[in-house]
C-alpha cells in the first residue's frame, strides 16, 4: 500500500514538475536587447524625402533617370531640368496647360486642353519635331498615361456625360464606383485611337522592358493587377488583390508597386502580390492624379497636389533588409501607423483572438495595437505581457513631451513604459462664437443639460436644424465616464448612489427622445456655412481653414472636481516576438519620427502647433491638456439595465442599485 | 500459473494504458497546470507566490457570496431532490401501476435542451426575488437520473430477503427499516453526491434565466466567479477558485464515503 502510494506521489510531482517547466519564464531582463548602437535610423523618415521642385505650381511632371520635366498652371510649356538646373523649355502643340507627361524613346508626350479640345502632343527631342493630334471629342479628360513604342496607353473619361454607372461587385463593401472611364491605345504616327478590352479599369503604370501594368476591377475577384506585354499584344494573368482598394496613382518596379494612399496621405510601396507589408516612401503628399506618382533610377517622385511641388524620396532602401513589422490590431483601430523606414505588415483582429494571441504568448506579432476603451486593456497592462520600453532610445523624450493624462497611462504600476500612446480622442464643443451670441448661448458656462436646452432651442427654429448637432450617446458616455473617473481615482469603488448621477439619469431620460438629437450638420462643403455648435469626439476638419475662426471647449463638466475623459489609441512591443530588435528598432524611429511631426495632439509642447494662435487649436490644446485618459470597464456590465432604464421600464432608484451591484462587483470580484 | 497470472495482469494494465493516458493528458496534466497557475503572479512574470493567490481570493467578498451560494444550494436543493426522487423511487417501485406508464416523463427533463426550459422558466417566474427558479430547474432537471437509480436500487433488492424476513415475524415497517433502507443506502449515497457535484455545476441555467454575468447576488455562485474571472482575463484567480471549488468537492465526496463505510460497518 505505502508502494502505491510512493508510486502514485513519485508520478504526481513529475507530472507536476513536467507542466510547471514546460513554458519558459520569460525574464524581459534576458531579452534586453542593447540598443545603443542601433540608434541611427534615417531612411524613409521625413528627412530623407527631398523637394525638387518648389514653385508651388506643378500640375505635372515627368522624371527620367536625371531629367526632371514640369509642366505648370497657367503655362504652355514644358520646362525641363537637368540635375536641378533649368536646361530647356519646349513648347508643344496647340498651346494650352499641359498634363499626363511621358515619355518613350526619345519622343516626349503630353496632353493639353485648349478651346479647340484635347490633343495629344509629341515632342521628338532628337530633332525638336512636335506633333499634335486631336483627341476624339468623347475624350474630355486624361487620367492617367504612359508611353511605350509607338503607342501611349490613356485612361479617359467624359467629364461631359460624368455620371456614376452600376457595376456588379464582387464584395458590396468594396469602394469601386465607375465613371465610364475607357482605356484607349492612340497610335502617336496617325493619332488613331483604339478601345482597349479592360472593363473598370482604375489607373495603369508602365514598367521596364515594354511592359504596361493595368489595375482593374472585376466582380469575380475584386481589384486586380494584369500585365499588358505591348510587343506581344498579349495580357497576362490577372492577379487578384483587394488589399488596396482604389489607387488614383501609382508606379511599378518589377513587384514593387509605388502608389498613392490618399486615406493617408502619403506615397507608400508594397509588393503587388502583398498588399499588406508597406513602407511609407513619402508621408504628407496628397498624390491624387494618374501620373503623379512615379519611379526612375531608385527613387520614386511624386506631385503633391495641395502644394504643386514635387518631391522625391528612395523607392528602395535598407527596408529590404529588415524582416517586416507585424502588427497585431484591434478592429476598433482604424489608423495606420507611419513606416519610418520598416516594413510594416498588418493584421486586423477580433477582441476575442486579440486577447488570445496575447495571453497565449504568441512569438508571430511584434506590436499590438488597442485602446484605453477596450476593457481588457487594463487587465494586460497590470500582467506586464508588453516589453518594458524604458531603455529604448527616444522613449524616454517621447513620452516626457506627451499631456499629462497620457503620459500617466503609459507608465505602470512599476514603472515601466509598457506602451505608447500613438493618438488621442477627447470629446469637445466646436463652436462659433458670434453665432452662440446671436442665439443666446455661452457655451464655456454651460452645464450639461444646457446643452440640450440649446439644442431644443435652436431646434424649434427650421432655418437652424443643419447648424448644429448634439450626438446624444457621446454626452450620455461622456458625462458616466466622467463620474466613473472622478469615483475611481479616489477608491476601486463607485457609488451611484449620488445627487450628481441622479441627476445625469434625470437629464438622460428627459431628453433621450427628443427631435432635436436628430438635427445633423450637411454633409456638404458649406457645412460650417451657418454653423454654430456641435458636440463631437473628433472633428477631422480641425486643421481646415473653414474652422480656423471658430473656437473649442470641453464638454462641460457634471460637478466639481470631475475632468474630461478621453479615449487614447496605444502600440505595445511583444515581449515574446522574435523580431524583437527589429520592432524596438522601429519604435524607437517611431518616436524620433513623431518628436519632429506637427500636430498631433498627444504632445503638451506648444510650439509643435503650428496654428497654436488660432482659437480652435488652442482651444482644443486646452481641453487635452486637461483631460483624464481612462481604461474603462465595459458597458455590458450594466447595459441591459441601462437600457431598460432609457425605455423607462425601470425607475431611476432600480437602476442606480442594480449599476452599484454590478460595476463594483466586476471591479472587487 | 503464476506465469500465466502475470501474462494477464500486464495484459489487463495495457487494456487500462489508452484511458490512463486520457485520463492524464486531459485532467491530470491540467490540473496540475491549474495547480501552477494559482501559485504564479501572472502568466507573463510567471514569478511563484506561494499561497499569496489563495489568501487573496478566500478574503474576497464575492468569492464567500459565491461559496456560500453554492452551499446554500447544497443544504437546500439537494434533500428536496433526493426526498423527492426517493418518494418518486418508491412510488413507482411499489405504488400505484397507472404511475410506471409514466417513468418516461421523469427522464424528459434531462433531454430537454436547458435553454428551452429557460425561456418557459422566465415566462413562469417573472420578477422573482428569490433563487427559486432556479433551485426548482435544478431539481427538475436532476431528479430524473436520481429516479433511475433510486428505481433500481428498489428493484434490484431480492424478494426472498422479504419472504424470510415475513416468515420470521418482521412486520412492514421492520421489513423496510431492517431489509430496504440498508440495501438502498449506497445507492442513496451515490445519488446525494452526484447531486452536490451536479449541483457546484449550477451556471447555464442561471445565466440563461438571469441573462447577465451579473446575476442577483442571491444566486450568484463559483461558476460566476470563474467565469467572470475568465472574461477579464484574471486566470490567476480563476486557477485559485477552481482549486478551492476541487479541493470543497474533494472533501465533501471523501465525508460520504467514510459516512458511507461507516454506515455500512
Amino acid at each position: 500500500m505505502k508502494k502505491k502510494i510512493s508510486i502514485i506521489f513519485i508520478f504526481m510531482l513529475v507530472s507536476f514538475l513536467i507542466c510547471g517547466c514546460s513554458a519558459e519564464k520569460k525574464n524581459p531582463d534576458k531579452n534586453n536587447v542593447n540598443m545603443a548602437s542601433n540608434s541611427e535610423i534615417d531612411i524613409g523618415d521625413p528627412n530623407s524625402v527631398r523637394e525638387v521642385y518648389s514653385g508651388g505650381d506643378c500640375v505635372a511632371f515627368l522624371a527620367n533617370g536625371n531629367d526632371l520635366y514640369i509642366s505648370t498652371e497657367n503655362s504652355d510649356e514644358i520646362i525641363k531640368y537637368k540635375d536641378g538646373n533649368e536646361e530647356t523649355r519646349y513648347s508643344l502643340g496647340e498651346g494650352g496647360m499641359h498634363t499626363n507627361l511621358c515619355i518613350s524613346d526619345n519622343f516626349l508626350y503630353s496632353v493639353s486642353y485648349t478651346d479647340k479640345g484635347l490633343f495629344l502632343n509629341s515632342f521628338n527631342t532628337a530633332n525638336n519635331e512636335t506633333k499634335s493630334f486631336e483627341l476624339d471629342h468623347s475624350i474630355t479628360s486624361v487620367l492617367s498615361m504612359c508611353a511605350v513604342g509607338e503607342y501611349v496607353y490613356a485612361i479617359t473619361w467624359d467629364l461631359d456625360n460624368y455620371r456614376k454607372y452600376d457595376v456588379e461587385k464582387f464584395d458590396e463593401n468594396d469602394d469601386y464606383c465607375n465613371y465610364g472611364e475607357l482605356i484607349y491605345k492612340i497610335n502617336t504616327s496617325d493619332g488613331s485611337a483604339e478601345k482597349m478590352d479592360i472593363p473598370n479599369i482604375v489607373c495603369l503604370a508602365e514598367k521596364a522592358n515594354g511592359i504596361v501594368v493595368f489595375y482593374a476591377y472585376d466582380s469575380e475577384g475584386g481589384y486586380y493587377f494584369t500585365e499588358y506585354d505591348c510587343e506581344k499584344n498579349k495580357f497576362s494573368e490577372k492577379k487578384y488583390n483587394n488589399n488596396f482598394k482604389y489607387i488614383f496613382s501609382f508606379a511599378a518596379d518589377g513587384d514593387t508597386i509605388l502608389f498613392s494612399d490618399l486615406n493617408n496621405a502619403k506615397v507608400s510601396s508594397s509588393g503587388i502580390s502583398d498588399g499588406i507589408a508597406r513602407s511609407d516612401i513619402a508621408p504628407n503628399i496628397w498624390a491624387k492624379s494618374g501620373n503623379d506618382v512615379q519611379f526612375s533610377g531608385g527613387y520614386c517622385y511624386a506631385l503633391d497636389s495641395m502644394t504643386g511641388n514635387v518631391f522625391m524620396a528612395p523607392a528602395v532602401s535598407a527596408q529590404k533588409n529588415k524582416a517586416p513589422i507585424r502588427a497585431c490590431i484591434s478592429e476598433l483601430f482604424n489608423g495606420e501607423l507611419p513606416t519610418c523606414g520598416h516594413t510594416l505588415k498588418n493584421e486586423h483582429v477580433s477582441d476575442e483572438e486579440f486577447c488570445l494571441k496575447i495571453l497565449a504568448n504568441d512569438s508571430d506579432y511584434d506590436l499590438c495595437m488597442m485602446q484605453t476603451g477596450q476593457p481588457f486593456s487594463i487587465e494586460l497592462r497590470n500582467k506586464g505581457a508588453f516589453y518594458p520600453l524604458n531603455d529604448v532610445p527616444y522613449v524616454k523624450e517621447y513620452t516626457d513631451a506627451l499631456f499629462p493624462g497620457l503620459k500617466k497611462i503609459a507608465v505602470n504600476e512599476n514603472g515601466d513604459i509598457w506602451m505608447l500612446p500613438v493618438s488621442a480622442e477627447v470629446v469637445s464643443i466646436l463652436y462659433d462664437d458670434e453665432m452662440c451670441s446671436k442665439y443666446g448661448i455661452d457655451i464655456k458656462s454651460m452645464t450639461c443639460e444646457d446643452i440640450y436646452k440649446a439644442g431644443k432651442k435652436l431646434y424649434s427654429d427650421e432655418s437652424l436644424r443643419e447648424s448644429f448637432a448634439i450626438r446624444h450617446l457621446v454626452c450620455a458616455n461622456c458625462m458616466i465616464e466622467q463620474y466613473e473617473s472622478l469615483m475611481l481615482s479616489k477608491g476601486n469603488e463607485i457609488n451611484y448612489d449620488s445627487d450628481t448621477f441622479r441627476d445625469i439619469c434625470r437629464i438622460l431620460t428627459e431628453y433621450s427622445n427628443s427631435d432635436f438629437l436628430q438635427a445633423n450638420l450637411k454633409n456638404t462643403s458649406d457645412r460650417y456655412d451657418s454653423f454654430i455648435f456641435s458636440v463631437e469626439a473628433y472633428n477631422m476638419d480641425i486643421f481646415s481653414d473653414k474652422v480656423s475662426n471658430f473656437n473649442v471647449a470641453g464638454f462641460p463638466l457634471i460637478c466639481e472636481g470631475a475632468k474630461q475623459t478621453g479615449d487614447c489609441q496605444y502600440i505595445c512591443v511583444n515581449a515574446n516576438s522574435d523580431n524583437l530588435e527589429g520592432t524596438l528598432e522601429y519604435i524607437s524611429s517611431y518616436c524620433k519620427y513623431m518628436l519632429e511631426s506637427k500636430n498631433t495632439f498627444i504632445f503638451s509642447d506648444k510650439s509643435r502647433y503650428t496654428d497654436i494662435d488660432k482659437p480652435v487649436i488652442s482651444g482644443l490644446y486646452e481641453v487635452y491638456s486637461n483631460a483624464d485618459f481612462t481604461y474603462r470597464f465595459p458597458r455590458e456590465v450594466f447595459e441591459e439595465d441601462y437600457i431598460r432604464f432609457l425605455n423607462e421600464e425601470i425607475s431611476a432608484d432600480d437602476f442606480i442599485k442594480e449599476i452599484n451591484r454590478k460595476v463594483n462587483m466586476y471591479l472587487n470580484e | 500459473m503464476k506465469n500465466k497470472l502475470l501474462k494477464w495482469n500486464t495484459k489487463c494494465k495495457l487494456c487500462l494504458l489508452p484511458s490512463l493516458l486520457g485520463t492524464l493528458v486531459f485532467f491530470v496534466i491540467p490540473y496540475l497546470r491549474v495547480l501552477y497557475y494559482s501559485m504564479i503572479d501572472n502568466q507573463f512574470r510567471r514569478n511563484f507566490v506561494g499561497f499569496a493567490n489563495y489568501a487573496k481570493t478566500l478574503q474576497n467578498k464575492y468569492f464567500q457570496l459565491a461559496l456560500l451560494n453554492s452551499l446554500l444550494i447544497i443544504l437546500t436543493a439537494v434533500p428536496v431532490l433526493i426526498a423527492l426522487a426517493l418518494a418518486v423511487s418508491l412510488a413507482l417501485s411499489y405504488g400505484i401501476k397507472k404511475l410506471r406508464a409514466l417513468r418516461t416523463a421523469f427522464i424528459l427533463p434531462m433531454l430537454i435542451p436547458t435553454a428551452s426550459i429557460v425561456l418557459i422558466w422566465k415566462t413562469v417566474f417573472t420578477g422573482e426575488k428569490t433563487p427559486l427558479p432556479i433551485y426548482l430547474l435544478f431539481i427538475w432537471k436532476n431528479i430524473g437520473i436520481c429516479i433511475i437509480l433510486l428505481t433500481a436500487a428498489f428493484t434490484s433488492i431480492d424478494e426472498a430477503l422479504y419472504e424470510a424476513a415475513r416468515l420470521d415475524g418482521a412486520n412492514t415497517f421492520q421489513l423496510h427499516i431492517k431489509i430496504t433502507v440498508p440495501m438502498i443506502m449506497p445507492t442513496v449515497f451515490f445519488s446525494v453526491l452526484l447531486s452536490i457535484v451536479n449541483s457546484f455545476k449550477v451556471f447555464k441555467e442561471s445565466y440563461l434565466f438571469y441573462g447577465s454575468n451579473y446575476p442577483p447576488d442571491h444566486s450568484y455562485t463559483l461558476q460566476y466567479y470563474m467565469n467572470n474571472n475568465f472574461l477579464k482575463l484574471d486566470y490567476q484567480s480563476l486557477a485559485t477558485s477552481a482549486v478551492l471549488t476541487s479541493i470543497i468537492v474533494f472533501i465533501i465526496v471523501i465525508a460520504g464515503i467514510l459516512l458511507q463505510r461507516k454506515w455500512d460497518a
